[in-house]
């Protein structure tokens, strides 16, 4: 029988006590515990896999029942975690910040409660995933287009409060979103924006209402639960094209990001493009035991050998056109005109690259299909889990380079490959390093999570920051935002004092503890 | 045809539409839940994991004969290696034996 982690300051009998009371709720058969919770654990867990340990789970199926569960909680201070999907895979999944949480499991609260094809935009509930909207949008023949991430299963509402990314033009998911309901932890529940006006029919037109906008407080936060999320959706375009270019040299990501810059902001690059580096791209057909089985870098040789065999590049740039095909062929020509400057650079598109499951995967995730390919890549390492690195870089060629290097050469230190890429966004880029780890061997785990380490700090001290990061490293970097004597936390910390006096809502939660655990964070 | 042939031939259609709705219900889980990774042909990561690791043999689970209820369930909720685990508010009771059924060693 597994033993119980308990929340700090909670017995057991206080646990049973409210777990009585959220069966009391949801029924019993929604109420997890024991054996049931081992599928709440992070699986690509870099500390050990029952640390981030639930003491149980409760699955609400409405937002009355949401209510209740908190009341619940209030009564006895018992901490909670909401989940939507629970797909937050390299951030942690489904498992909690502060051991012995109970995870307010919310992936049961499924409906797709308008999809708006007028207006371009859906009204859905915590455990809508990417899959279900998009097979909704397929169903009922509706021409709209999802930003999907590169998992589809994830839920649109939490991906959107994480703050996560896709690759079409709506790329930036906390741009599109319109519109918020939001259990309270005193038990009220609030609409944002235009949803606070009985009778509106502009909640999902537009975001701010009167007064505050309080949307973004809900976002990488523990200061309500969010019920229900507008989204706004793109309109089918009437012509699609992705598009690939293959760079040879490692140096060529300085010059790549510079024309970029233009390019973009100008729309020009219309999607939320990414520059891919060639061991996570070559990591989506191959596993690196296939080409080399030596500690350290992959030789020149080595990575020449994997630039011919799969023809790509040291750096490999996708992006993809919206529009009718005349307007498409003329910034065509411009795009191709300005990459064509760095020599060796190839172009193609998808028919160039048939039976190509790299280009076959990106072209549908840059087109709103959601599918899960991208996740071949912790093929890369046998037994291998993966956390992702996310610094926020100015779209410069200098400031690329110099996270780049960092990146490269401290994961070498450790015997790790750099796989990652560059998500373009208006004014700066998504750094992803995504550190597929030995998650095995508990020796090479160890210097995983060493590693991750370092990066934060080197990072922090040149000046760049993290725009999400895996439950472990939450308090770390929390504390690299420290600008003033720390009075961006000083402020959350108060406002989390006033929404939330008993802290019972996901503690620790982008390193924002209740007060009554702010000096023993475990 | 005689009341015996009769009452017979329900019997039969009736076991064929049971068998056939609980097949399609496991397949309708593999589908949603499974089939992104363990589809045949590339762009599957789990196919692609189990081809390089135990053959091509044993890359596609629909095509195996070898997976016993017990393993899948226990897989299904404790994840294997690079596989994540699934919850019982996303694959449920029902739902993972459907799955199990679907996948049983001795399927024809």
């Amino acid at each position: 029988m597994m033993k119980t982690t308990l929340p700090p300051g909670i017995s057991k009998q206080t646990l049973d006590e409210a777990l009585d009371g959220f069966a009391g709720v949801v029924g019993k058969k929604s109420v997890f515990k024991g054996e049931d919770i081992v599928s709440y654990r992070d699986p690509y867990a870099i500390v050990d896999d029952d640390y981030f340990e639930a003491s149980a789970a409760i699955a609400p199926s409405s937002v009355e029942e949401v209510q209740a569960c908190i009341k619940v909680a209030n009564d006895l201070g018992i901490p909670l975690w909401t989940i939507s999907c629970g797909k937050n895979l390299a951030y942690g999944g489904a498992a909690p910040r502060l051991p012995g949480s109970v995870i307010l499991d919310l992936k049961r609260m499924n409906r797709i409660i308008e999809v708006n094809e007028k207006f371009g935009y859906a009204l859905v509930e915590p455990g809508v995933s990417y899959f279900d909207l998009y097979e909704y949008l397929q169903k009922h023949n509706i021409k709209l287009w999802l930003d999907v991430p590169s998992p589809g299963w994830g839920s649109v509402l939490g991906n959107t409060l994480e703050r996560g990314v896709g690759y079409t033009p709506y790329g930036d998911h906390f741009m599109m979103q319109c519109g918020m309901e939001v259990v309270m932890a005193d038990g009220d529940i609030v609409r944002t924006g235009m949803g606070a006006l009985p009778g509106n029919n502009t909640w999902q037109l537009f975001k701010y209402g009167f007064g505050p906008s309080h949307d973004g407080l809900f976002t990488q936060s523990n200061y309500g639960v969010v019920t229900k999320l507008g989204i706004w959706l793109m309109p089918e375009p009437p012509g699609y094209r992705p598009y690939m270019i293959t760079f040879e040299k490692e140096e060529d990501i300085e010059q790549i990001v510079e024309i970029m810059r233009p390019l973009k902001i100008n729309m020009v690059i219309q999607n939320a493009a990414s520059i891919v580096s060639l061991l996570l791209e070559a990591a989506i057909k191959a596993t690196r035991s296939q080409y080399y089985n030596g500690d350290g870098a992959l030789p020149p040789s080595v990575q020449k050998k994997i630039m011919a065999d799969q023809k790509i590049g040291m750096w490999n740039f996708y992006g993809a056109q919206y529009g009718p095909q005349n307007v498409m062929d003329a910034s065509w020509s411009v795009i191709q005109d300005a990459f064509s400057k760095i020599p060796g650079a190839k172009f193609y598109f998808k028919e160039d690259r048939p039976g190509d499951a790299a280009m076959d995967y990106r072209s549908k995730t840059m087109a709103g299909i959601p599918n899960l390919t991208e996740f071949s890549f912790v093929n890369w390492l046998p037994g291998a889990g993966h956390i992702d690195f996310s610094p926020v870089s100015p779209t410069t060629g200098q400031d690329a380079v110099k996270q780049y290097e960092m990146i490269r050469d401290r994961s070498a230190d450790f015997n790790y490959d750099y796989l990652g890429m560059f998500i373009v966004g208006w004014r700066e880029m998504h750094h992803i390093f995504t550190l597929v780890f030995d998650r095995i061997n508990p020796q090479r785990k160890k210097q995983a999570e060493e590693l991750f380490d370092v990066l934060i700090r080197e990072a922090a001290e040149a000046g760049y920051g993290e725009y999400r990061t895996h439950l472990a490293y939450m308090d770390q970097i929390a504390n690299s935002y420290n600008w003033n004597d720390n009075s961006l936390m000083r402020l959350n910390e108060k406002i989390k004092d006033a929404l939330d006096p008993k802290g019972i809502l996901a503690a620790g939660k982008q390193g924002i503890w209740p007060k009554h655990l702010r000096d023993k964070k475990p | 045809m005689n009341i015996k042939r009769l009452l017979c031939w329900f019997v039969l259609s009736f076991c064929a539409s049971t068998v056939s709705v609980a097949e399609q219900e496991g397949a309708r889980v593999f589908k949603h839940w499974c089939s992104h990774c363990h589809a045949e042909g590339s762009g599957h990561p789990g196919t692609q994991r189990l081809g390089w690791d135990k053959g091509e043999k044993f890359a596609v689970l629909e095509q195996r004969k070898d997976l016993a209820p017990a393993y899948i369930k226990y897989v299904v909720r404790n994840g294997y290696r690079e596989m994540p685990n699934f919850r019982i508010t996303e694959i449920s009771e029902s739902e993972l034996e459907a799955l199990t059924r679907y996948l049983q060693p001795n399927k024809e």
